[in-house]
């Protein structure tokens, strides 16, 4: 008798008990991929070096140009810093010092050209960047060259700008 | 003998009773996988996350079969869950209820 009361018991809550627990399942993933966005603003920027001291001086100058902008967001885990490269030299006989400097970057104006030769590997120009977005960084350029070292004419640089982790 | 009969016979009500009472099946059919990328920058570099995102209004289909009035309770299981990442569900405006 007491075996059977015990079997009964079991089988009516295994039975009982499968139809009163339904569940149906389903799956959401998210899935987050790297984020990593850079971009310039002003793809062409120009600036006219003149001599800043009138006849007799030797340095030309010209007013730090402010037109271009940067945007960056990015979701890495480790901060980011953002390198400035100058990897060309334009063809011409010119010994400019270009500089360039990002606001709020609280560092001051790097030289990624200087005296007609970029600067190997570029500069950090915005460093320490926790995961998120830069937004409107206004981008100066400062260049400055010699009577004696410089030809007239135009030459251009081309700036790559590349975020890198911060180890 | 005589007890022996009737604990038989409740024991058989038993095991049928809570069949009867409880015949309710759901199926879930139907998955969300979302994956967010640079295309999800509001108005790109400089920009931050769309902080929303829907699925399609039918992504998942749930078939319940029932002899009475019913509700639906909803319980997530996490794995690697964001703590501040929020995730709702919506019944379908035409979807059919008791």
């Amino acid at each position: 008798m007491r075996k059977y009361e015990i079997t009964i018991i079991v089988l009516v809550f295994i039975f009982g008990f499968a139809k009163i627990l339904h569940a149906g399942d389903t799956t959401v993933m998210v899935g987050i991929s790297e984020i990593n966005a850079l971009s310039i603003s002003d793809d062409e920027v120009n600036i006219n070096l003149r001599l800043s001291g009138g006849a007799g001086s030797s340095i030309l100058t010209a007013e730090p140009n402010e037109t271009a902008r940067l945007n960056y967001s990015h979701n890495s885990k480790s901060n980011k810093r953002i390198i400035a490269e100058v990897k060309t030299v334009p063809e011409g006989e010119q010994d400019i010092t270009l500089k360039v400097s990002i606001s709020g970057s609280g560092i001051p104006p790097r030289s990624i050209v200087e005296k007609g030769k970029p600067v190997l590997g570029g500069r950090v120009v915005y460093d320490n960047i926790p995961a998120g977005a830069l937004h409107d960084k206004k981008i100066t350029y400062f260049a400055e060259a010699t009577v004696s070292g410089t030809r007239p004419g135009t030459y251009t640089f081309t700036i790559t700008y590349t975020p890198r982790d911060v180890y | 003998m005589f007890i022996k009969t009737v604990f038989i016979i409740l024991s058989f009500l038993l095991f049928i009773l809570p069949i009867e009472v409880n015949a309710v099946s759901i199926d879930a059919s139907g998955y969300w996988n979302l994956n967010i990328t640079e295309k999800d920058l509001i108005s790109g570099a400089g920009s931050e996350l769309k902080s929303e995102y829907r699925s399609v209004k039918n992504a998942v289909k749930l078939s319940i079969k029932a002899q009475k009035k019913w509700t639906v309770d909803v319980k997530k299981m996490d794995t690697n869950w964001p703590e501040n990442f929020t995730l709702k569900v919506k019944k379908h405006p035409a979807a059919t209820t008791p």
